[in-house]
């Protein structure tokens, strides 16, 4: 995977500090430290009590770089969107922190909170709902700008018109509505919206998915470009692992609430390490008949979060099963340099 | 044929110059256009296309679910075991549905019925279409929820579907298509909701399913993926055309319409390194507004005078490959 590493594309956000220049290492701009969002289980109406606990997320730790994208893959129930809405202030964490240019965004005050949420934005799954039907795609646009921002009114319309041709579209589509617009079209909207305040983290929540396979490589190379020309990280939740190798730099595979396996890109692709992962893998789809695959289907179905299984979530499931499995938590281990692996196996 | 130790001489299902066109008040929408296939016992054929493309009209007209109007099958033949499906009344189609070619369709959420349970649902369609005792009727169809590998049957019979997870639901669905021993069976996305494991678990399961009983499978998808793993045979369509058809190797390895080529080039690998996934421009056409030529040739790259003006005849590249592009005259 490529970073921006000795390109100087044209530039209009204001942050000075690019990924790889001089050597360095990209900044950390996000970190998420043992986060965890339990939702209560409660019975009776009048007089509810709390009866259990639904573990969505369960002890997640992980970084996002300047400039880099982080993928979070697992199978629907593993707390990747969960994760998501803490990352975007819609839900708060149960435990853990967030720390956010290395501050305690839950901890910081009103202010740096209000700066907090201007500079992580989210790009949805459906372009068909997440843009208001009854806005001008020039007003949706401009909307977040109004809102965070007092600038002139012309300043903005010049802004909307250059989001508008970042993200391939023409000046005159900013007087149509989203209805007017097909999927790609409007999922383009909604990244420019998405970017109207130069953000510095964007959550794209299975971006692709309910695009058509034609349109899905020109969204996938627009926020690859869009990424070096803003300097944004990006969060990508997605299930889809092609996707996600061509997408990213890091990936983080979940699984139950928890982080299975945490490793740069390739090294992922190439080793996978945690059964989990394998399986993974194995199950997903070749790009050529003559590819032979690793046969290892998993059996049965993800294990409700109510009533996780003791020791390794994912033991019951697991074709290297052990004994010890059902009874301690795996710890994580660095196998190689930055690739984690949570498994009684390393 | 690469399955050629399963594949019969003569197919089981013959698809001729099948038209399926509806009146919109846009005019005329050619949603199907002229497709031709065939498909043997055993053998898999892929139908790929985007969305628009005519693959789930062209599925609908093979079951006569077309709604008649604004829809008509204008001409065509669907020759299932050799017995014309266009000539036949609905009394003697609908005996045909669901007993000889079956249908699993995309959402397991919606197909099944919530307020019935799961065994009476089953049974219903082997109460249909078979016409055998009432007492073995339950028997037959806790067989069938256990061919799909459906865990604790006896128990599941009386399970409603909210009860079930979305590859359990989607196993059922499996399960019903499968009670009468079809001969052919169309899957329309059958994966698209289900996670990657349950996919994985579902897939090997049709392939199961198919080895058994000889089945003749159309995968209807727009997953190169899905066509990798499951398919013998694709056909490409593009604006209720077939663009390009062939063995899948044929497909995979000399893809011989610009269109086909495309679509391989944009999707993203997962074995290998990627730096930059070519991405075709523009959108599908419309239908009601199809060019006068190839109606690819506004994002074809390889675009010449004739392809804007006519459209290209079908050219044979191959034994069992052809593809309808102009380059290849």
């Amino acid at each position: 995977m490529t970073t921006s590493a000795g390109q100087t594309p044209p530039s209009s956000s204001p942050s000075s500090e690019r990924p790889g220049q001089n050597g360095s290492e990209p900044t950390v701009l996000l970190e998420a430290r043992d986060l965890k969002k339990w939702f209560p289980v409660t019975k009776g109406v009048l007089i509810s009590r709390t009866t259990g606990w639904i573990k969505a997320v369960d002890g997640l730790s992980f970084q996002i770089r300047t400039g880099e994208t982080l993928g979070i893959v697992g199978e629907s129930g593993c707390g990747k969107s969960t994760t998501a809405k803490m990352l975007l202030m819609l839900e708060e964490p149960t435990e853990g922190s967030i720390l956010y240019q290395g501050q305690d965004i839950h901890l910081s005050g009103p202010e740096q909170r209000r700066e907090y949420r201007k500079s992580v934005q989210a790009v949805f799954q459906d372009p068909w709902s997440s843009l208001n039907p009854r806005m001008r795609v020039k007003d949706l646009i401009a909307e977040p700008m109004v809102i965070n921002w007092s600038l002139p009114r012309q300043e903005i319309r010049e802004r909307v018109e250059k989001l508008l041709s970042d993200v391939g579209l023409m000046a005159y589509h900013g007087n149509l509505y989203p209805h007017e617009f097909s999927g790609g079209q409007r999922q383009r909207l909604a990244i420019a919206r998405a970017l109207s305040l130069n953000p510095k983290l964007i959550v794209l929540d299975e971006p692709v998915s309910a695009l058509d396979v034609s349109i899905r490589a020109q969204i996938m190379n627009l926020l690859k470009d869009l990424q070096q020309e803003y300097n944004v990280s990006y969060l990508l939740i997605a299930h889809h692992l092609a996707t996600v190798r061509y997408m990213c730099d890091w990936v983080a595979v979940m699984y139950l609430g928890q982080i299975v396996e945490y490793a740069p890109v390739r090294e992922l692709y190439e080793n996978p390490s945690h059964p989990y992962t394998k399986a993974l893998m194995s199950a997903a789809l070749p790009s050529h008949p003559d590819i032979e695959q690793e046969e290892m289907i998993l059996t049965g179905e993800v294990p409700s979060p109510l009533n996780p299984p003791a020791g390794c979530r994912f033991h019951p499931r697991c074709p290297f099963v052990m004994d010890r499995c059902s009874v301690d938590i795996p710890v994580v281990t660095e196998i190689s340099p930055g690739h984690h692996v949570s498994c009684h196996l390393y | 044929m690469i399955n050629g130790t399963q594949a019969t001489d003569q197919p089981i299902l013959e698809v001729k110059d099948l038209r399926t066109y509806f009146q919109t008040r846009w005019g005329t929408v050619k949603a199907v256009d002229g497709v031709s296939f065939d498909l043997h016992r055993g053998e898999t054929l892929g139908l790929v296309g985007e969305s628009g493309s005519g693959k789930s009209v062209t599925m609908l007209s093979l079951m006569q679910l077309i709604p008649i109007p604004p829809g008509r099958i204008v001409s065509g033949e669907i020759l299932l075991d050799g017995e014309n499906l266009l000539e036949l009344t609905e009394d003697q189609m609908s005996k045909v549905r669901g007993s000889q070619i079956a249908l699993i369709i995309q959402d397991p959420m919606t197909s099944l019925n919530p307020v019935f349970s799961i065994g009476n649902q089953v049974m219903e369609a082997i109460k249909i279409h078979q016409d055998i005792p009432r007492k073995s009727v339950w028997e037959k169809a806790l067989d069938v929820l256990r061919k799909v590998n459906i865990p604790a049957a006896e128990t599941r019979m009386r399970d409603y579907p909210h009860q079930m997870s979305g590859g359990m639901r989607q196993r059922v669905v499996g399960a019903i298509s499968i009670s009468c021993q079809p001969s052919v069976l169309i899957a329309d996305e059958p994966t698209t909701s289900l996670d990657v494991t349950i996919q994985a678990q579902y897939l090997k399961l049709l392939k199961e399913l198919q080895r058994e009983s000889n089945l003749g499978l159309i995968f209807i998808t727009h997953d190169f993926g899905i066509v990798a793993k499951m398919c013998d045979k694709v056909a490409v369509m593009y604006a209720g055309k077939i663009v390009e058809q062939g063995t899948v190797r044929d497909i995979f390895n000399h893809p011989s319409h610009p269109y086909t080529e495309a679509l391989l080039a944009s999707v993203p690998k997962l074995e290998e390194d990627v730096d930059r996934l070519y991405s075709i421009e523009g959108q599908p056409p419309a239908l009601h507004d199809l060019p006068p030529g190839c109606p690819f040739a506004p994002r074809c790259p390889y675009v010449m005078e004739q392809c804007r003006e006519e459209y290209p005849p079908v050219f044979q590249v191959d034994e069992a490959h052809s593809a309808a592009c102009w380059r290849l005259a």
